[in-house]
């Protein structure tokens, strides 16, 4: 049997997986295995975490790729309208500036690129710094300075750069 | 977290030990590494408030974090708690925790934690845990206004405390705990146990949006504040108390 396998097949793995809500998920076949790990009982959606191993004679190499299906319609979505939407990672508050007195990180109409930080969203004293994962152009701000947010809420529109 | 302490940066000073962890975990640095500074010429509070950070008079630090978890913002509790066990099991101190992030000692401030984490996207990066905690201030060297709210280590026992022995005990108490089964399900139970504040207590809380007033109820298992108000159970995930 070969042991060849592509990132097609792997997906369609992850998606039955997702579609099954299995738990845990492990397949080994010659020279190849893959062990995927879903969170069902949290609170939040987490990323199903997936190992692949491929044996190989220098020993073991092994990649983690993750997969959601909310991460699958982000990229739909962008694709049909040019349109990026980052969204709230979790639930706090939201903040344009590092602090009340600094201008803010981003305004419509700004060129972003990758890693830079759009926003800080706040929760238990942990001010986390949200950085974008496109390049382009801010075309809307969702969320008022000082709001609070919702897990998977749209905070920025931003126009992918072509 | 094996690997925890295994490289400690000791710095003279610095703006801030979070500044350079964070810098530091931008450009790959791994898990575990930890940033301590003998002085901090802009140690950082809450809202960029200024933390007071005089040459070995407090023990400042911060970890580079990369964790798996759903709920990565348990972070900030997580730090209190290796703090407070700590402090509890070596000066048999009772320590409260006043939701999120204060270290309380008779209602006067002995510490503070201050989490920073990046997402690239939703996805996160790292996260650095900086903790401030009073060893060596004398009541003199606070300003006025402060003198009546904080304290420190060598004020309640009267004794010069070691920065560097504090820090590894607290240092082998995170790698102890540090297990993300233990943070995701049974850290608040265990912060709980050294809340500030009873239940029942009523409370107001300022958040960006508006003023809240309630029973306090307890922590949930997210980490967030429960308060019972007139319109029913909320969830508050930052805001200030005010007196």
């Amino acid at each position: 049997m070969s042991s060849k396998i592509d990132y097609k097949e792997i997906e369609k793995i992850i998606n039955l997986v997702e579609e099954r809500k299995l738990s845990e998920f492990e397949l080994e076949v010659e020279g190849f295995k893959i062990k995927i790990v879903r969170n069902i009982g949290s609170p939040v959606s987490v990323p199903a975490q997936v190992t692949i191993t491929t044996p190989g004679k220098e020993g073991t190499s092994s990649v983690s790729v993750e997969q959601t299906q909310k991460a699958s319609q982000e990229i739909s979505e962008a694709k049909e309208n040019n349109i990026y939407y980052v969204k709230a990672p979790m639930v706090g508050t939201f903040y344009r500036a590092p602090d009340p007195s600094s201008p803010p990180y981003v305004e419509e109409g700004d060129k972003v690129e990758k890693n830079q930080v759009l926003c800080i969203i706040e929760a238990m004293k942990l001010m986390n710094e949200i950085e974008s994962e496109v390049e382009g152009v801010v075309e809307k701000i969702l969320v008022e300075n000082g709001q609070p947010v919702e897990y998977g809420q749209k905070l920025f529109a931003i126009r992918l750069s072509k | 977290m094996k690997n925890l302490g295994e490289k400690i940066y000791i710095l003279d000073t610095c703006t801030s030990t979070n500044d350079i962890a964070k810098i530091m975990a931008e450009k790959g640095e791994r898990e575990g590494t930890v940033v301590w500074a003998l002085e901090q010429i802009r140690g950082r509070g809450r809202e960029g408030r200024k933390w007071i950070s005089s040459k070995n008079k407090g023990l400042y630090f911060s970890i580079i974090l990369r964790p798996q978890i759903a709920n990565p913002n348990l972070l900030t509790l997580f730090g209190a708690l290796s703090v407070l066990e700590i402090i509890e099991e070596n000066f048999k101190l009772e320590v409260k925790l006043k939701w999120p992030n204060d270290l309380i000692y008779k209602g006067k401030k002995l510490g503070g934690i201050l989490g920073e984490g990046t997402y690239k996207g939703s996805k996160l990066s790292h996260i650095i845990l900086g903790i401030g905690v009073n060893t060596n201030y004398e009541i003199e060297d606070f300003p006025e206004g402060l003198k009546e709210k904080t304290t420190s280590l060598r004020i309640i026992l009267n004794k010069e405390i070691e920065n560097q022995k504090l820090l590894i005990t607290i240092l082998e108490k995170i790698k102890a705990l540090y297990n993300m089964d233990f943070i995701q399900n049974e850290l608040i139970s265990h912060v709980n146990r050294y809340s500030f504040l009873k239940k029942g207590e009523k409370i107001k809380l300022k958040t960006t949006q508006s003023l809240v007033e309630g029973e306090y109820e307890g922590m949930d298992k997210d980490g967030s504040l429960l308060l019972n108000t007139k319109k029913g159970k909320i969830k508050i995930y930052s805001g200030h108390f005010i007196e």
